[in-house]
């Protein structure tokens, strides 16, 4: 499709593609905006598409009136614990799907499909249960566990997709020298494969820094909130502090806007591998 | 370089296979039994229950009752159906726009990470963020949005978007397609990019225009990668839940209230889970169905 | 009310006696029987009581909990935050109570939980030690800490719809629907006045908030005699002003998506001549960041034309114990001191809110600091409460429901209320 384009067609390709980053970005651009603005213009009417003055009020807000760094803390805990969970046990099934032959295999690799499709809401009630049973609930640990769910599904598959594109030769030749199967693959699929890792577990971080529902649930007491139901907590009885929420989000998303900054090839291979050529 | 040997040799092949293999998947394998099939087998024994939060010592077995109830009322027919509009709507929103976004990164030859990454920040925000971001965009007096609308002249007076029952929709369906279109955009991405180049040129050749060709080629190549993203976004559609209770609460006369939204009020509104497991299981199922669907077109695409 | 009165004086005395010999173990006895002599067996309570509010960023209920432990020194108070609105407080708080926890001992309860909270047998019942002291209290805020004949809960602060004008515009308030349409017709287009009259119809309790104060005022009724008949011509009345507010472009067409903050922005950037809200809207107009500072009139709700007296929706909180509370003297010291006049009158100096104690109204320092508070009194004297069944969630979310679909004409108004009616009383139903 890429032919000599001539002049009008090429300008119109820029519109495009301007007008389409501009729908994308807006809305991000409207919250970090409202976040910096003077608490007395969040709700000028008409508003101001760029302030007039600026402030860094909210952002002493969330941390001083809302205590954002303790729900980061939970988010960063349950986050980093779902993803290495999600590796540790992920891995290992990622493995044995591609290069070991056993029954039942395709009936286990499409059951882990359906698991990633597992509605949470028929899922949360009973584990408030179990969990309340077991003395989970309130605990960070209580939140990795369930989190795991929406993680691991797709990690295995973005996995599977990784070691499919290893030759296998390598380990052979490896297996020939004398190394066993397990040296086989510390020694060489492991660091072949940490690229394809190193995406899994961004991906499996954001999804669970992004869980809502299992978090809504299963933490009844503010201290072990995490950030997403915790901004979502920011409106009390009557009031919706707009600007307090556009900064915590704004601090709860900045951090992996520039993870996905750095990392945007990656993601987008894994992210893709996974879903459409597994 | 390796001196250990195993002593699995004398083991057939298949056996050991099957041990190793077994033992390599068991710990994924029991953690998804645990926390996934176990939990909702419960869900599907509760909803056979009268089984209210609020009433703890009246717990009893009721049968069907949860589920005769159900269909009896209004407010199942309307869910359904507010679902299925949901469900349509954000479908195809997310594959004009994803589509869009997947033909912008396919002929992009400059700037490719700066879109890339415009691609990808909604995908890595929270939900719930992004509901509060469109309701706030969209508040009739506050929103920016009647702002805009109103400087560029398309409206004169502000609209009360989350006011109007179809305009509600709308926004829910915005908000989801701003979440949700990277990632079909990637799909097409790499669909778009399977497509032998020598196609199109064969089809310069004979004269097709970038219209004919996009229908002639494009889509036709994009047939599989299409059909996945109507599965995978019918179950994330039946799925959503954060951008509702963020924007609308179900609102305007429960115009946006979907099956899993209803079903989590019923759950935690009214402490009912007996009721409320019932929707659950009929969600499950529901899910299960468009799965097995999906299975079977994968099958069917190697 | 009365007949409760006069019970409780005769009761006060053989109160303590009675609950020693009835209920509990021996040890928790002395503390709930000690109120009536405070100071003598204060020192006696200790132990650590886990308080649950909702979130205070003025610092009133830690000034509150400071006066406490002077009174009682050896009882700490774990003192833990929940923020978020009524619907995602009463959540987690019933997911705790509903386990059968012991914490929280103590916390802030909305008024429209505790006949709920209580049927479902997680509140400590208080009724003795209540009724020492009711005479102190409204009598409206009072009702609510009551489930059938007992009392569940302390009185916190009380709430109640209230309307707000612009004092620079308007010299006399409306009285009456009519008096409210033309004074707002007088005024849109001057003065940067865009809307006549604001108020809030979220599908949410601000629905059923607002409405059922629009019928009372119009002389309807929500729950007699343990049925609800709605379908009447006063209710329709009601229903067919609000739509013309609307339609007349008295009220902007966002209500039906509004909350009391969305009110309260548009009130305070000027833009509105009325508005209807909570008392909290109060303070803050008459913050920095309004823009109506020093201009904001507030009164009762105007009446309608088959009406004969004003009525706001009586809210507010009050102070209910855990039933499973493992320090009940302590609790029901702390909860007991919470309602107390002392208590309060820190509560509505340092947080504004309006007091459930009547000598509050009279505190001399507070009638200096908030002079409004003797202009509304009789507005939350008479505040109407929303039904009082056991289950009023159930019950506020056909309203909700219903009073949308009739304000969005989906349904004509005779065909939404009988339905709503019939799902209303078929939900009563289901509570017995």
């Amino acid at each position: 499709m890429t032919d000599k384009k001539s002049l009008p067609r090429k300008i119109l390709g820029v519109i495009g593609l301007v007008v389409f980053l501009i729908m994308v970005i807006f809305p991000f651009y409207w919250l970090i905006i409202t976040s910096i603005k003077n608490p007395a213009d969040v709700s000028l009417m008409p508003t101001e598409l760029w302030p007039s003055r600026f402030s860094l009020e909210f952002y002493e807000n969330v941390f001083v009136n809302h205590h954002l760094q303790t729900y980061l803390l939970n988010s960063v805990i349950v986050a980093l614990g779902a993803m290495f969970t999600t590796i540790v046990v992920g891995f290992p099934a990622a493995y044995a799907f591609v290069r070991i032959n056993f029954k039942f295999k395709k009936f286990m690799q499409n059951f882990i499909l359906v698991a990633n499709m597992f509605p949470i809401i028929a899922i949360v009630t009973p584990m408030f249960i179990i969990f309340r049973n077991l003395h989970l609930i309130n605990t960070r640990l209580g939140l990795i566990i369930p989190s795991v769910i929406t993680t691991l599904p797709m990690a295995i598959w973005t996995l599977i997709a990784f070691i499919k594109t290893l030759p296998y030769d390598l380990e052979e030749a490896a297996q020939i020298d004398g190394c066993n199967r397990v040296q086989s693959v510390f020694r060489i699929i492991l660091p072949l494969t940490a690229p394809g890792i190193f995406t899994t577990a961004i991906i499996a971080f954001i999804t669970a820094w992004n869980e809502f529902m299992f978090a809504l649930v299963l933490v009844t007491k503010d201290a072990r909130r995490t950030v997403p139901v915790a901004i979502s907590m920011f409106p009390g009885q009557f009031t919706v502090p707009w600007g307090d929420m556009a900064a915590a989000s704004v601090v709860a998303t900045v951090p992996i806007v520039i993870v996905v900054l750095i990392c945007q090839k990656k993601i987008v291979s894994g992210l893709t591998s996974g879903a459409v050529k597994g | 370089m390796c001196k250990m040997k195993t002593g699995m040799k004398k083991m057939s092949r298949e056996k050991r296979d099957n041990i190793i293999g077994y033992s390599l998947i068991a710990p994924s394998l029991i953690l998804l039994i645990a926390i996934g099939i176990v939990p909702i087998l419960i869900t599907v024994s509760y909803s056979f229950q009268y089984r209210v939060l609020t009433d703890p010592l009246n717990t009893h077995f009721v049968g069907f009752e949860n589920y005769i109830t159900l269909f009896k009322s209004e407010t199942f027919l309307e869910v359904l159906r507010n679902t299925a509009v949901f469900t349509v709507l954000s479908m195809v929103f997310q594959l004009i726009v994803g589509f869009a976004g997947a033909l912008l990164m396919n002929g992009a030859k400059r700037f490719v990470g700066i879109i890339r990454t415009a691609v990808l920040i909604p995908w890595a925000i929270p939900g719930i963020i992004i509901a509060y971001m469109f309701s706030f965009m969209f508040n009739d007096q506050l929103g920016v949005m009647n702002q805009l609308f109103q400087t560029a002249n398309i409206i004169s007076s502000p609209v009360a978007w989350l006011t109007d029952r179809t305009w509600a929709m709308v926004v829910v369906v915005l908000a989801d397609t701003w979440k949700q279109f990277p990632y079909i955009a990637l799909m097409l991405l790499a669909g778009l990019q399977t497509i032998p180049k020598e196609l199109y040129e064969s089809a310069a050749v004979d004269g097709a225009g970038r219209i004919s060709k996009f229908f002639r080629i494009t889509l036709p190549n994009l047939k599989g990668v299409i059909l996945i993203i109507l599965l995978f976004r019918t179950m994330g559609a039946i799925r959503i839940f954060d951008i509702i209770f963020g924007i609308t609460g179900g609102g305007p006369a429960n115009s946006t209230a979907t099956l899993l939204y209803q079903a989590y009020k019923y759950l935690f509104g009214d402490m009912n889970f007996g009721l409320g497991s019932a929707l659950s299981t009929i969600i499950t199922i529901l899910i299960l169905a468009c799965s097995i669907i999906y299975i079977k077109v994968l099958k069917t695409d190697d | 009310m009365k007949m409760k009165k006069v019970l409780s004086v005769l009761l006060s005395t053989a109160m303590a006696v009675s609950l020693a010999a009835g209920c509990g173990n021996s040890d928790k006895e002395e503390g709930s029987s000690a109120d009536s002599s405070k100071g003598a067996g204060a020192s006696d309570i200790s132990g650590e009581v886990t308080f649950v509010s909702g979130n205070d960023q003025t610092g009133a209920l830690d000034e509150m909990i400071a006066a406490f432990n002077e009174e009682y020194p050896n009882v700490t108070i774990d003192h833990q935050l929940l923020p978020g609105n009524s619907d995602d407080v009463k959540k987690s708080l019933m997911t705790s109570l509903a386990a059968g926890d012991s914490e929280p001992d103590v916390f802030e309860c909305d008024i429209i939980w505790v006949s709920q909270f209580a049927a479902a047998g997680w509140l400590l019942d208080v009724t003795d030690n209540l009724e020492a002291k009711a005479d102190e209290y409204l009598a409206g805020p009072l009702s609510t800490c009551y489930f059938g004949d007992k009392a569940y809960a302390y009185p916190n602060y009380t709430d109640v719809g209230l309307l707000y004008y612009r004092s620079d515009l308007v010299d006399t308030p409306p009285a009456t629907w009519d008096e409210l349409v033309e004074m707002s017709k007088e005024h849109i287009g001057k003065d940067g006045i865009d809307y006549g009259y604001i108020f809030q119809m979220f599908q949410g309790e601000p629905t059923s908030c607002n409405m059922l104060e629009f019928i009372k005022q119009n002389g309807g009724t929500d729950l007699v005699d343990g049925k609800f008949a709605m379908n009447n011509s006063n209710t329709i009345e009601s229903l067919e002003f609000v739509n013309s507010l609307i339609d007349d472009g008295i009220s902007p067409e966002g209500v039906l998506s509004h909350k009391p903050d969305d009110s309260r922005a548009i009130f305070e950037e000027g833009k509105a001549l009325f508005m209807r809200n909570w008392t909290y809207a109060y303070a803050n107009a008459n913050a920095d960041t309004s823009k109506v500072k020093g201009n904001v009139g507030v009164t009762a709700l105007p009446v309608g034309p088959s009406g004969t007296e004003s009525s706001g929706t009586l809210g507010g909180w009050n102070f209910a114990i855990n039933a499973n509370t493992e320090n009940e003297a302590a609790s029901v010291a702390f909860a007991e001191f919470m309602s107390s006049y002392d208590a309060q009158k820190i509560s509505t100096m340092v947080r504004s809110t309006f007091p459930t104690a009547a000598k509050v109204y009279e505190d001399e320092d507070v009638l200096t600091d908030k002079p409004y508070l003797a202009d509304v009194r009789s507005a939350a004297d008479n505040a109407k409460p929303r039904p009082q069944v056991r289950d009023y969630s159930a019950i506020s979310s056909v309203f909700q429901v219903y009073f949308h679909k009739a304000l969005t004409k989906e349904l004509g108004y005779e065909d939404a209320m009988e339905q709503m009616d019939t799902e209303l009383n078929a939900a009563l139903e289901k509570m017995k």
